[in-house]
């Protein structure tokens, strides 16, 4: 047998019609979930509009802050925050910025959903460096020179021990999670995406 | 709108069943070919007619295919319309042995040799299998005539 023999039956065989009754109740649920999928996409804009604005409404908060700042670790602390507020959306917004594909081609599809998964696990990855450790240097920072004594010490009472306990386990816990997301997540999903390009490769 | 993407769905329904039977693990058909309708649904709108109906439709479900991600967000009403389209066998022709072979070659060869495969089948052109995928007609070729050899060692001799 040759694979020729093949075609003709392959082509009966996918081109069997549909009746046309189902096919426009399908149509009418694809346009409903058309809408719904529509509304999910304006949610998650908004999120990101919100997490974004958050951060660049924090600035003049600190700024304002600075002028009555306790001292240089504070005000340190507060520059420190200022510049994490302008970083993060920046690394936000960058990670989402990807080229458009070249054509709609398999290849070039992959290439670029490949480039959005990889941002994406690297911004999992390094979550330590541009969004846990500028906050939390920045708020330990504040504190701390908000309780400096005459001698420009910091007082630490058991209730800030509690506070700075609370804040090291939470940091450990969010750092924990989006390494374990990186690694779970997107890790198979950049190695299947791989696999496809090295097999169109071949 | 939906008159005509209703009859490119009428026309081309085994295709896209085969291409989410092919690419989707064992419990994952209904959501592969959910997303498949999806995303070609989204993307009719700007399909202009400069490529044949088979070449943007292999593009858009390839596409998805390749990089599906299974949902747990079903949604119901699809879910019954699919149902009510897609035949339960799901995967075209199991009924005669040449289907049969074909189902198994096709399940030996990698995803993307699989796709080359559906589409030489399919009557599409080197240069419109390259379209599709990104590749040169010549490299097409190439793997067709791999894949034939690859083929007539498998099954030389056997009766259709």
């Amino acid at each position: 047998m040759k694979l020729d023999d093949l075609k003709t039956s392959w082509q009966e065989q996918v081109k069997e019609p549909s009746e046309q009754e189902n096919l426009a109740a399908l149509s009418d649920a694809l346009n409903q979930l058309e809408k719904e999928t529509s509304k999910l996409d304006k949610s998650i804009k908004r999120r990101d509009f919100l997490e974004i604005s958050i951060a660049l409404l924090l600035i003049p908060v600190w700024c304002w802050k600075l002028f009555y700042s306790a001292g240089l670790m504070q005000t340190v602390g507060l520059i420190v925050l200022i510049l994490a507020c302008i970083y993060i959306p920046y690394k936000l917004l960058k990670a989402k910025q990807i080229k458009a594909p070249k054509s709609s081609s398999v290849s070039d599809f992959l290439r670029v959903e490949k480039q959005k998964l990889e941002n994406q696990k690297q911004l999992l990855e390094t979550v330590a460096w541009w969004y846990i450790s500028p906050i939390f240097l920045g708020i330990i920072l504040v504190t701390l020179g908000a309780q400096l004594d005459e001698s420009g010490v910091p007082q630490i009472n058991s209730q800030m021990w509690s506070y700075y306990g609370f804040c090291t386990l939470l940091v450990i816990g969010i750092y924990g999670l989006n390494k374990r997301a990186a690694k779970k997540q997107f890790s198979p999903m950049i190695n299947k995406v791989d696999q496809r390009l090295k097999e169109l490769a071949n | 709108m939906n008159k005509g993407f209703e009859q490119v769905i009428a026309n081309n329904q085994g295709r896209i069943r085969y291409i989410a039977s092919r690419y989707s693990l064992h419990n994952e058909f209904d959501d592969m070919y959910q997303e498949i309708l999806m995303q070609l649904w989204r993307s009719f709108d700007s399909f202009k007619g400069s490529s044949s109906i088979e070449t943007w439709l292999y593009k858009v479900a390839l596409n998805t295919a390749c990089t599906f991600v299974s949902k747990s967000i079903k949604h119901k009403e699809l879910q019954q319309a699919i149902s009510a389209v897609v035949r339960p066998e799901g995967v075209p022709g199991q009924e005669n042995c040449q289907a049969v072979i074909l189902d198994k070659f096709m399940n030996s060869l990698t995803d993307i040799d699989a796709s080359i495969l559906m589409m030489y089948l399919d009557g599409l052109t080197s240069d419109e299998t390259g379209d599709v995928l990104g590749i040169t007609a010549n490299a097409v070729r190439v793997r067709v005539k791999r894949i034939k050899t690859v083929f007539e060692e498998q099954y030389i001799g056997e009766e259709s």
